[in-house]
């Protein structure tokens, strides 16, 4: 008798005003699922980062201390990072050297002669 | 079947109603450049001259006070960016230095002999003085990009000066030509206004022509960035041949090639 009025009230209603309780579960699973593949593919996506990070590090640590190699991998690196951070920098400047041309050319269209 | 046609159907309203609250204002906005709103009618063009022009004065004056910020910006903005490059960069040598050191005093810990400690010693000098010589080619090689940089942007500066003063000014005549013709002849009110329209439309594709020819400065940027990388790679190939012959004078005094 209490499983009849169950599937009654939730499957069988009379009233077909509204939502009933089976739709709103559906569509909060719906956005769960929804939230659920965006989580999974913000990981997938960030997940070479962590890798490339992890080989680099396997690289340092993969010459032996104090020899000459060693000493020659790490001014391999040495160059490399400083390399990498003029590459950074060098964008940097040249957006900023960029930066006042849009404001300089919109001086061309600060009035419309038309209006007048 | 009903409730899922039901939710479709409040959907797609619900939908429909948004986009159009959306796009009413935004369709209203994008029509015709409000900057400067119609101040005079055909008719009446010279009896309200004076405002009119005000307006469009005001509107140049308005655009050349950004310019100049835009301009002030980048110069703020190069000099605090290459503080921070500078930063790093020696934030990062120090890194690698400690590093280096920490190899050579485990190398120093192999020699056996007061010949193979010499040697240990005279490597590690080598290796410092190539580091260093390596780094003030490199900082030199960055000096002169930064210069190169400063160079093209203040090129640039006086190019945007020169052509925005040609525009004020020829913008400054046209309408003062406009307002004598009024004084003096205020009945031609149309042909005052169609003439001073012509002249401000000359006026400002004139300046936007020279602003296109102008260019920007990125390539320039570019050649400097590349006149700099291959500068560095010659430094590093230096850096390199130092450090092969210190390393083989020491592999002589160890008697060994595993060192």
């Amino acid at each position: 008798m209490f499983a009849d009025s169950l599937i009654e009230r939730f499957f069988m209603r009379k009233n077909h005003q509204g939502f009933s309780t089976i739709e709103m579960v559906l569509v909060v699973v719906v956005v769960l699922l929804l939230v659920g593949l965006g989580y999974f593919f913000y990981k997938q996506k960030n997940k070479p980062t962590a890798s490339t990070t992890k080989a680099t590090s396997q690289t340092q640590t993969a010459v032996p201390d104090g020899t000459t190699q060693s000493i020659d991998s790490l001014t391999a690196q040495d160059a490399a990072s400083e390399a990498s951070i003029d590459s950074k920098y060098t964008t940097t400047e040249q957006n900023n050297a960029q930066s006042a041309n849009s404001a300089a050319s919109a001086l061309g269209g600060s009035y419309n002669e038309s209006s007048l | 079947m009903n409730r899922l046609s039901k939710l479709a159907r409040t959907t797609s309203f619900g939908l429909a109603f948004a986009a159009l609250l959306v796009t009413v204002p935004v369709a209203a906005h994008n029509g015709e450049d409000h900057s400067v709103k119609p101040a005079a009618t055909k008719t009446n063009f010279c009896t309200a001259v004076g405002a009119s022009t005000g307006k469009i004065k005001s509107s140049l004056s308005e655009a050349q006070s950004k310019t100049d910020a835009a301009i002030n910006k980048r110069g703020l903005a190069l000099s605090s960016d290459r503080a921070k490059w500078d930063a790093e960069l020696k934030a990062d040598r120090a890194k690698w230095d400690a590093q280096r050191q920490e190899n050579f005093t485990k190398l120093e810990a192999k020699a056996t002999t007061p010949e193979q400690t010499a040697a240990v010693k005279a490597y590690e000098t080598a290796i410092i003085e190539a580091t260093n010589t390596r780094r003030a080619a490199n900082d030199a090689a960055r000096t002169a990009f930064r210069n190169g940089v400063d160079a093209a942007v203040n090129t640039q500066k006086t190019a945007v000066n020169n052509q925005a003063t040609a525009f004020t000014n020829s913008v400054t005549a046209a309408i003062a030509a406009a307002q004598a013709s009024c004084t003096a002849n205020p009945d031609d009110s149309a042909n005052i206004r169609t003439t001073l329209q012509a002249a401000l439309k000359t006026a400002r594709e004139s300046f936007s022509t020279n602003r296109k020819g102008d260019g920007g400065i990125g390539d320039t940027v570019k050649a400097l960035a590349a006149t700099r990388n291959t500068a560095i790679k010659a430094n590093d190939a230096a850096f390199a041949t130092a450090t092969a012959t210190a390393r083989t004078t020491l592999k002589a005094a160890f008697g060994s090639t595993n060192i």
